[in-house]
């Protein structure tokens, strides 16, 4: 009710009133946090969508051409989620990428991000719910998660990394509200997050591990020994079971379970090439591994939230209020800076900052692995700060819409200009242009191509890789009777078309040079030989 | 005795910046400033004053806004075009008000002096508001002297009192909202405190954007809640919407102004056309479009992480180097916000809004510049806290002797930047210029004998050397600073 009277401009609510405004909020917001979420998701998709940025990360077409690979090509099936990548995101997108549109837009993969975005966002809500976080800190916290331009752009994408956030922090999440709680149930539920998180990417196995050594802690002070093992053993029968699910992938398809560690394809493999080449600066030291982590944390989160997350982390594990227990469990929100630090430190993984590494980026969207863990304690710092709550908040919506007219995402430009990208549309253009409606197959080694595979609009089944069992056998031995074209690297041997090829008597005398591009070249069958080509998948299904 | 001694430090004050004031004598033509005084030392060695000062002369001059062409010359490379008219790419408000300054001196030949004595004078007002305010909060007399004086003579506050810049005019109109804020509500005050928000407006495009923990300090205590058995009431006074008028009228005046001038009810004059310089022809060299500043991109998130490391930690621009008196504020925080909250959370918001602001801002050095000019707002919220922090430890003679030793240290510095350059050149453009990059380039300025004191040009020259003029300010100085300290204790 509004009163105005003796120069008094009074609005009344009567108690009872709030008070059910107050439980219809606490009912409904929840739903209003998920339906915000979704919304910015989609229209963040579409923004992305529309100009061209989506597709931008090279890794991105690769994780949807390794999905379209289960359901088309030569040689569909499971198998071909391969070992380069653990599996769960190519597994996801299975549903949605056997339809053309959706595997060119990146939608297939996108969507899986994007409902990963909400999740997350819905997460860090219930996270600081669990605290006793107030609405505004609860709001806050979503808002320095789902606000954030290189949160909005991944989430956008067919990159991993908003799967990984999402199942990393659920078993997070129900790890604490175990802590807590001592409920079976949501240890059970921390493992299956856990188990899932395993399958998207190597940090979830550390996260693992670490709930490992937290729940043995727990249980072995409460209980003692027997129950700590009994509790492990239990725990790790569904939270481990993704990672032993992969050794016995890899030995069932490659015939060595570390196969996906030390094969051919493997990240170990590539670091060795970085290694010789003298690109692995971090490796063996710990000082830069450090340094180049908290650049790449930095400018994904911003220096304001990440500056605002530390004070919330010093009021957080100072706070009386918060039992010993549900600090010991978070800690497991460290987990990612803890791993992409000791990552490089032992060469496992590789990170260029601008500046720091030269003048290009490479996988600094590794720092967006924190966000969730500072939205968290920036949203426990809003609650506890009280009075400088709506100054901090100020500054944070200001330097928020500053990173957007800005267009301030480090992960846009890494895929754009850093040396994620790789400019292929020369010889997707190509491909497409010349090859699209002609008959006749392409010989490509998806390994060092896919992104080309991808941007050339052609369909799966017109490509010959290494994934295509008969196939890519006969056309490496002979191309002259598969091959009408073929793209590789020529003189580098680590594209295996070329190192395969070089020496048939095929390739020396039937093919020319079509074209030479700076990222790969173009044979082409000669005329005379066309004749002599298969243009019809004939070897039919293959085990 | 209050008002006497209150007296007393003005007329102390106002004759240091009489004596390190910079200028020359005469009131100078556009081809004398462009010819003669655009050179290190002299008083219109940056572009920033220059600029400021051609708006100045114009509108005195010309009764204008936009520049004759032998004014624009000298206000490369901040010249903006418009039109086929020459204008200024800063906001009007500086160089408005220096008009009666510039008139008053011009007829004694000492419009340029009179017009830089402008930062100076509000620099006074400034230190009797940072006065003010502690006598608000309850912070004892004499603290806030010591506060005050911290502020004027151990920051770099001291270098643009005595130059053409801006920034003790927007501190001005941060600490006098601070001041109407603190006092007895009432409507007049709510609406003066308006219009100096919209007023900044006029100085400094981006200076509204500090007001708004002040803002929120006002709009928090004109509300009030009450809640008893039956019901929550929300209510304030009806008149103090009023208030809003203060600063509709501010910005309405200079929505006037834009569009009488640029045809435009909100240009900001950075936005404009910008000419780089002039060609042998005398025509203007237009800045290409991608260098064209972009409102937008006036604020750079990636780069904060470098600008805080800048104004807080660099050589060059690092207010550690340049007034480490301001880190004894930090012990002055706790108990403020123990004694009033709700004003310590607008003084402290204020600074916070005003350092993020320039940790994003595209060139936090301020491009060539005595230590960190930016920061001159927040080191008078700095002497507040300071002044608490006196209060607080006064009886500790550890804390009495880390402040008259940091007090020393930031005088001396300062002081050196005050009379001879404010031109020095960040760390990254001065190593490829083979040049120093922060107070030592003033000391060698400093040893060639080479002053931009006014005072000392026109009428010491002669009679005492660079050294000991500058030794008389400084012992002067220290001495006030000193006895006001020391003498705390026997005064409580």
């Amino acid at each position: 009710m509004i009163k105005i009277g003796g120069g008094v401009v009074q609005f009344l609510f009567s108690n009872n009133l709030l008070k059910r405004a107050n439980a219809n909020l606490e009912k409904n917001i929840s739903w209003a946090v998920l339906f915000c979420l979704t919304a910015v998701s989609i229209a963040t998709y579409f923004y992305f969508y529309k100009n061209g940025l989506g597709l931008a990360y090279n890794d991105a077409r690769s994780h949807l051409d390794i999905g379209r690979r289960v359901v088309e090509g030569l040689k569909p099936g499971l198998a071909q989620l391969g070992s380069v990548w653990l599996p769960l995101p190519h597994i996801m997108m299975i549903p949605f990428i056997w339809n053309d549109f959706l595997w060119h837009s990146g939608f297939a993969g996108a969507i899986v991000s994007m409902a990963s975005y909400v999740g997350t966002g819905y997460l860090i809500y219930r996270f600081l719910k669990n605290l006793g976080v107030g609405y505004l800190g609860r709001l806050t916290g979503v808002f320095v998660f789902a606000s954030n331009l290189n949160i909005l752009y991944l989430q956008s994408t067919a990159m991993t990394e908003l799967l990984l956030l999402f199942t990393m922090t659920a078993g997070v999440y129900e790890l604490v509200m175990w802590h807590v709680s001592d409920k079976i149930f949501r240890l059970i539920k921390s493992a299956f997050w856990i188990a899932l998180s395993t399958l998207v990417r190597y940090d979830g196995w550390f996260l693992l591990l670490w709930a490992g050594v937290l729940i043995v802690w727990h249980v072995y002070r409460k209980k003692g020994y027997k129950a700590a093992e009994g509790t492990l053993i239990f725990f790790s029968t569904l939270a481990a079971i993704g990672a032993a699910l992969w050794f016995l992938w890899n030995l069932a398809i490659f015939g060595d379970p570390l196969y996906f560690a030390l094969g051919p394809y493997s990240a170990h493999a590539q670091q060795q090439q970085l290694l010789e080449a003298g690109n692995l600066a971090t490796k063996s030291n710990l000082w830069l591994s450090v340094k180049i982590y908290f650049f790449a944390l930095l400018y994904n989160t911003g220096l304001l939230p990440l500056t605002l997350g530390l004070v919330g982390a010093i009021y957080f594990w100072v706070s009386d209020r918060v039992k010993g227990s549900v600090k010991i469990s978070s800690s497991a929100l460290m987990t990612p800076f803890i791993f992409n630090i000791l990552a490089l430190y032992f060469g496992f993984s590789v990170l260029f900052i601008q500046g720091l590494s030269g003048n290009t980026w490479f996988n600094v969207r590794y720092g967006v692995m924190m966000v969730p863990t500072i939205a968290i304690l920036v949203g426990y710092l809003i609650d506890k700060i009280k009075d400088f709550r709506v100054i901090i908040i100020g500054l944070l919506l200001f330097a928020t819409f500053f990173s957007y007219t800005n267009f301030d995402a480090v992960t846009i430009d890494d895929a754009r200009v850093g040396s994620s990208q790789k400019n292929v549309s020369e010889v997707a253009g190509w491909l497409r242009a010349n090859a699209k409606d002609k008959k006749g197959f392409v010989l490509i080694s998806a390994a060092s191509h896919d992104a080309i595979i991808f941007s050339s609009g052609l369909p799966m089944k017109r490509f010959i890789h290494e994934g295509t069992g008969a196939y890519w056998d006969s056309a490496t031995s002979g191309p002259e009777h598969w091959a009408r074209w073929i793209v590789m690297r020529t003189y580098d041997d680590s594209d295996q078309t070329y190192k395969l090829i070089k020496n048939t008597v095929g390739f020396k005398e039937d093919y020319a040079l079509i074209q030479h591009f700076p990222f790969a070249d173009i044979y082409e069958i000669k005329p005379q030989y066309l004749g002599g080509l298969n243009y019809e998948p004939v070897l039919g299904k293959q085990k | 005795m209050k008002k006497f001694l209150v007296a007393f430090f003005v007329i102390f004050i106002s004759l240091i910046f009489v004596l390190t004031l910079k200028g020359n004598y005469g009131n100078p033509t556009s081809s004398q400033i462009y010819n003669e005084q655009k050179v290190m030392g002299q008083p219109f060695e940056l572009s920033p004053e220059r600029g400021r000062y051609a708006l100045t002369m114009s509108l005195a001059q010309d009764h204008s806004f936009f520049l004759r062409q032998d004014i624009a010359k000298i206000v490369t490379p901040d010249l903006g075009f418009f039109s086929g008219k020459y204008t200024l790419l800063v906001s009007p408000g500086m160089s408005i008000l220096g008009v009666p300054f510039y008139l008053l001196g011009a007829p004694f030949n000492l419009a340029q002096v009179s017009t830089f004595a402008m930062p100076a004078f509000f620099a006074v007002l400034n230190f009797l508001l940072i006065l003010k305010i502690c006598q608000q909060l309850k912070i004892s007399f004499k603290a806030s002297i010591v506060g005050g004086l911290s502020y004027l003579f151990a920051t770099t506050s001291f270098a643009y009192s005595v130059s053409y810049y801006q920034h003790q005019l927007t501190t001005f109109l941060l600490l006098s909202t601070a001041a109407l804020l603190f006092s007895k509500r009432n409507v007049i005050r709510l609406g003066i405190a308006a219009f100096l928000v919209g007023l900044s407006f006029w100085i400094d495009s981006q200076n509204p954007i500090f007001f708004i923990p002040l803002i929120f300090y006002a709009v928090q205590t004109v509300i009030k809640v009450q809640r008893d058995s039956r019901y929550t009431k929300i209510f304030f006074q009806a008149r103090f919407l009023l208030a809003v008028l203060g600063i509709v009228l501010a910005l309405g005046a200079y929505s006037l102004y834009s569009l009488t001038v640029f045809n435009k009810p909100f240009q900001l004059a950075g936005t404009l056309t910008s000419v780089k310089d002039f060609d042998q022809n005398n025509a203007p060299i237009i800045k290409t479009l991608s260098t064209q500043k972009n409102t937008s991109r006036f604020f750079n998130t990636r780069r904060m992480g470098h600008g805080f490391a800048t104004l807080v930690f660099s050589e060059d621009r690092g207010f550690i180097y340049y007034a480490p008196i301001v880190i004894v504020a930090v012990l002055g925080i706790g108990e403020l916000i123990r004694r009033r909250y709700e004003q310590s959370v607008a003084l402290i918001g204020t600074v916070l809004f005003i350092f993020v602001l320039y940790t994003m801002w595209g060139d936090p050095y301020g491009g060539w510049a005595f230590g960190p000019r930016y920061l001159v707002p927040i080191f008078a919220f700095a002497a507040i806290f300071i002044s608490e922090a006196v209060d607080l430890f006064r009886k500790k003679i550890w804390f009495n002797l880390m402040l008259f030793g940091l007090f020393c240290y930031g005088a001396s510095v300062n002081l050196l930047g005050a009379i001879t350059t404010n031109q020095v050149p960040p760390q990254v453009e001065a190593v490829a210029l083979g040049m120093k990059w922060n107070y030592m380039l003033n000391w060698d300025v400093f040893q060639k004998g080479v002053t931009s004191s006014f005072f000392y040009n026109t009428y010491l020259d002669h009679l005492l050397t660079l050294n000991v003029f500058y030794l008389v300010i400084l012992v002067s100085i220290i001495a006030v600073f000193g006895f006001t300290l020391f003498s705390l204790e026997r005064n409580k």
